[in-house]
């Protein structure tokens, strides 16, 4: 890496940590899933201790330690030609719905311009649009709940009418299994999209709750 | 015997379809070969269940958990 | 004769009874019934329950299964609930019948609550008949601790779990032939479970119970062990 750099013109000065002793983000040991305080500690740590736009060669590393004051590149994207050197990607990493929807992109690229095969018809629930406040966004990633999972339950809701309604403030509550877990969304219809307002789940089984394959 | 009635902590809540106010029912939670028997908020017409958030995030979390542990 | 117990007890918790319903032990009735099919006894054959607690086992074995049951406990406090019962006071150390006069003994989450496991496991022997059959049940550990395990401050089957061949060998080892042992763990963990449910954690239901105890360290040193639940039958052989 220390080579590959040098040989394009970089001058490269070593962290105070590097080496065996490098404190690296900890996502490829999923730390930030099984232990997130400490995982954010190290970050933060990390982050603190850049003082200079920095390299990174894993690509968990450069999302977490990469934001818009930490500088952080892919080491690949001095190499591959997709990018000028003015033009890095340097900023903050995806959140879990974006990343998932990069590989889906990615995947559909790749489907049409190199392997040629026809990409799988789009679902109808991707058309559902959400809304939601930072706080909400931050709620569904420290409980692991993508985008996608949201749309699936407010489309069925929609759909099959199989929600429930607070009197109260207009908010809607529905719930559906599309596997495994069965996810809820509190929400409310907002111009042409719908405001997520939270979001919970659970993997147990409810007697006369939605699954999939099973629509009112 | 139920172990417990769990209705939402805020709101008053009628099913979307039916129309009509929900009613204390019945419901079982079951996972990985464990029953639970409780009252949950249910709409009397076409049966549809309301798995509050507290609950969710709450007892039945911690016993997944521990249901899962090895 | 009463065993010195300065020890709180878990079985004669009320919060323990009302987890566990009136067997006092994980899976009620499920290891009992599962144990008496695999012995068929003959129409009321004789068995004893050692360590029978309110006699609810006792009960069970004149009115679904047709035996002639009765009950030894060293609790007289748990004794009072079985009104009517055929229960009496006394430990496993020192059962009070004579040879060779039982079809079968129930040994349910006890060995492990018990200082003197072999003690009692001679003396089942020399009061079942040849061919009379020693039903036991208890915890094991998946995970066993060698020297050096601190017992909990309590009398419980925490404390003498050890690795299941070891349990089994010391049945074996007092003269008894093991015809079925089987692994019961998921009534344990359902146990677990129901405690979570009504109590928000196992932490929340040892504090609860034991509110003078320091509850962390019951906790971690049972989850040490990763307890599990066994049921073993074994036969008196004729000499």
């Amino acid at each position: 890496m220390r080579s590959l750099l040098t040989r394009i013109g970089c001058t490269i000065e070593e962290l105070e940590l590097s080496g065996s002793l490098a404190e690296c983000c900890g996502f490829g040991g999923l730390q930030s899933t099984a232990n997130p305080e400490l995982s954010d500690d190290i970050v933060a740590k990390r982050q603190s201790r850049l003082n200079l736009p920095a390299v990174a060669y894993c690509a968990m590393c450069r999302d977490r330690l990469g934001n818009e004051t930490t500088h952080v590149t892919h080491l690949l994207d001095f190499f591959l030609p997709l990018n000028t050197p003015d033009n890095l990607y340097r900023g903050t990493g995806p959140n879990l719905s974006e990343r998932r929807e990069n590989r889906a992109r990615l995947k559909k690229e790749l489907e049409e311009e190199i392997w040629h095969t026809a990409p799988a018809p789009g679902e109808p629930y991707e058309s559902i649009h959400l809304v939601m406040d930072e706080e909400v966004r931050s709620l569904l990633e420290q409980r692991r709940i993508l985008d996608i999972d949201l749309q699936r339950v407010i489309y069925h809701a929609e759909t099959y009418k199989r929600a429930f309604i607070n009197q109260d403030n207009g908010h809607i509550l529905a719930g559906l299994r599309p596997v495994r877990v069965t996810y809820w969304v509190e929400y409310s219809k907002e111009n042409d999209g719908f405001r997520v307002h939270s979001a919970y789940t659970h993997r147990m089984l409810v007697t006369g709750t939605d699954s999939l394959g099973d629509p009112a | 015997m139920s172990q417990g009635f769990y209705p939402p902590e805020s709101g008053t809540w009628s099913c979307m379809a039916c129309h009509c106010p929900l009613e204390e029912k019945a419901a079982s939670i079951t996972y990985l070969e464990s029953s639970f028997h409780v009252t949950l908020l249910t709409c009397p017409q076409c049966g549809l269940v309301l798995v509050p958030e507290h609950l969710s995030m709450g007892k039945m979390f911690e016993v997944e958990k521990l249901l899962e542990d090895k | 004769m009463i065993t010195p117990c300065p020890l709180p007890s878990l079985y004669a918790h009320e919060g323990v009874q009302v987890e566990t319903g009136p067997t006092i032990r994980p899976g009620g009735f499920v290891l009992t019934d599962r144990a008496l099919d695999l012995c068929r006894f003959a129409p009321k054959s004789l068995i004893l329950d050692v360590g029978c607690g309110h006699g609810a086992t006792v009960h069970r074995l004149h009115s679904h299964w047709n035996l002639t049951g009765m009950g030894m406990d060293p609790s007289p406090g748990m004794l009072t609930h079985g009104k009517g019962l055929p229960l009496i006071q006394g430990t496993g150390e020192v059962l009070p019948v004579a040879d060779a006069r039982l079809d079968g003994i129930l040994c349910e989450c006890v060995l492990g609550a018990t200082p003197d496991t072999t003690r009692i496991l001679k003396e089942c022997f020399r009061i079942l008949k040849p061919g009379g059959r020693m039903i036991v049940t208890d915890i094991y550990a998946r995970n066993p601790l060698q020297n050096g395990q601190t017992p909990l401050p309590m009398t419980c089957c925490f404390n003498g779990a050890r690795a299941l061949a070891d349990h089994v060998r010391t049945i074996g080892q007092q003269g008894f032939t093991p015809l079925h042992v089987e692994d019961h763990s998921r009534l344990l963990r359902d146990l677990a479970a129901h405690i979570v449910w009504n109590h928000g954690s196992l932490a929340g239901f040892w504090a609860a119970m034991f509110p003078a105890l320091d509850t962390t360290c019951i906790l971690s040193s049972i989850a040490a062990i990763k307890p599990g639940l066994f049921l073993c039958v074994a036969r008196k052989e004729f000499p």
